[in-house]
């Protein structure tokens, strides 16, 4: 199962790396249980950044479409073919669009809703939430 | 047990021109049709892709191969009657080692020179797109084990002969040296698979089954070399304790240049046959398509 990457485009590249496993999980090319190249080989063959697909693993695993087995390496998530339909990005727009067509139902200004949004995500972060 | 001197020279002489046959002009012979094929049958009209340079460029390239060969061939020769003219006297182990180097550079220079080319070739084919497989590439994938396990026998084997006929003394910085070096040299072989096995492509257009096979090709090196290295080295030490065997030392260090050769380069020409590898990479886009048509 072959995965390729253009490093010219506008989508970041450990979203391509993301979209083709989840796409390759989806298709059935890649099933659960099948191992998964270790970071260092798929960032060699790939000539990019150890860090770049340390990310894309991370949120996978995160996702759980993949999973991570120590030194034995990362593995496909027995639940990984539902998963992989699952758009969190999908999911956290939509959530946002709801809550803020509430505000403005409410009248609250865009400055009002912006100083309000990164005051939450900063304490979040301070906290080490996210 | 003695051994007649001159039984010795004779016995040194053949091996010793072996050694001259087989790295002065058996292999240098078949790298240099093997280069000519590639030339005849997959010429730059068809895969414009292999070349970076017209190809009289590379049969100069071809030619300096040769002239050093025959370099080589010539002084190892003169090293060969040197040793008849001294009549009995032993051949000195550091001559032995100075014309294998005379007649391992040129194989040593071709091969930095193909790798210049491959990274010529990433640079001249630069591409935005890049691919990768998803198979996980996995040592024992590539090592068979059970060779890879007679290895470390073989290995455990030597340091224990050599420990035992040492007494055990490592307070003598010969045999320290041993103990540490010897092992720092097997992991030296094991690293470099392990390298292997993650790093990316040397050759930037080369076929997924080509980079398995030429990556099983190191592998396979990597393990009779230091099979290779643990025999010569458990027949240095036998020898070394009975000293009326000392004589045959230059014999046995000939014999393991040879032995390391045939692993080495005899194994990759023996592995990776032209007509098995994919030369349609090296086409130009539209030309594959129509083939692939």
């Amino acid at each position: 199962m072959q995965i390729t990457i253009d490093i010219d485009s506008t989508t970041p590249l450990f979203t391509q790396l993301i979209d083709q496993i989840k796409q390759a999980v989806s298709n059935g090319h890649l099933l659960p249980g099948a191992a998964l190249p270790s970071i260092r080989q798929l960032a060699n063959d790939l000539e990019i950044n150890n860090k770049t697909v340390a990310k894309a693993y991370r949120l996978l695993e995160r996702d759980s479409v993949i999973q991570s087995k120590g030194y034995r390496g990362s593995f496909i998530h027995p639940e990984a073919i539902a998963n992989s339909s699952v758009d969190i990005n999908e999911w956290v727009e939509s959530t946002l669009t709801k809550t803020i067509s509430d505000f403005k139902k409410a009248g609250v200004t865009d400055s009002e809703i912006r100083i309000a949004f990164s005051n939450v995500l900063n304490s979040n972060n301070t906290k080490g939430d996210i | 047990m003695q051994i007649n001197t001159n039984t010795i020279n004779i016995l040194f002489n053949i091996v010793f021109i072996s050694q001259i046959i087989l790295l002065s002009w058996y292999y240098p012979n078949k790298i240099i049709n093997r280069i000519k094929k590639v030339m005849k049958d997959y010429p730059p009209s068809e895969y414009p892709k292999l070349y970076l340079k017209p190809q009289s460029y590379y049969q100069k390239k071809i030619d300096i191969f040769s002239n050093l060969t025959f370099f080589g061939l010539i002084s190892c020769f003169s090293v060969v009657l040197i040793s008849w003219s001294m009549g009995n006297s032993p051949v000195e182990e550091m001559l032995i080692v100075i014309c294998f180097a005379l007649q391992i550079i040129p194989i040593l220079l071709l091969g930095i020179t193909s790798t210049i080319h491959f990274k010529n070739m990433k640079i001249a084919h630069k591409t935005t797109s890049r691919s990768a497989n998803l198979q996980p590439r996995k040592f024992f994938d590539f090592v068979s084990p059970l060779l890879f396990s007679f290895a470390i026998i073989l290995f455990i084997t030597f340091m224990y002969i050599y420990l035992y006929t040492h007494d055990y003394d490592l307070s003598k910085t010969e045999v320290l040296i041993t103990f540490i070096g010897a092992p720092l040299l097997q992991f030296y072989f094991m690293g470099m698979l392990i390298w292997k096995l993650n790093s990316g492509k040397s050759n930037p257009l080369i076929s997924e089954a080509d980079r398995v096979r030429e990556i099983k090709v190191v592998a396979k090196i990597a393990v009779y070399a230091s099979i290779a290295m643990s025999v010569f080295l458990i027949m240095m030490t036998v020898m070394d304790e009975y000293k009326s065997l000392d004589a045959l030392d230059p014999v046995i260090l000939s014999l393991y240049m040879q032995l390391i050769t045939v692993f080495g380069i005899g194994t990759e020409l023996r592995s990776v046959k032209i007509d098995q590898v994919d030369f349609d990479v090296y086409k130009n886009d539209e030309h594959s398509k129509l083939t692939a048509v």
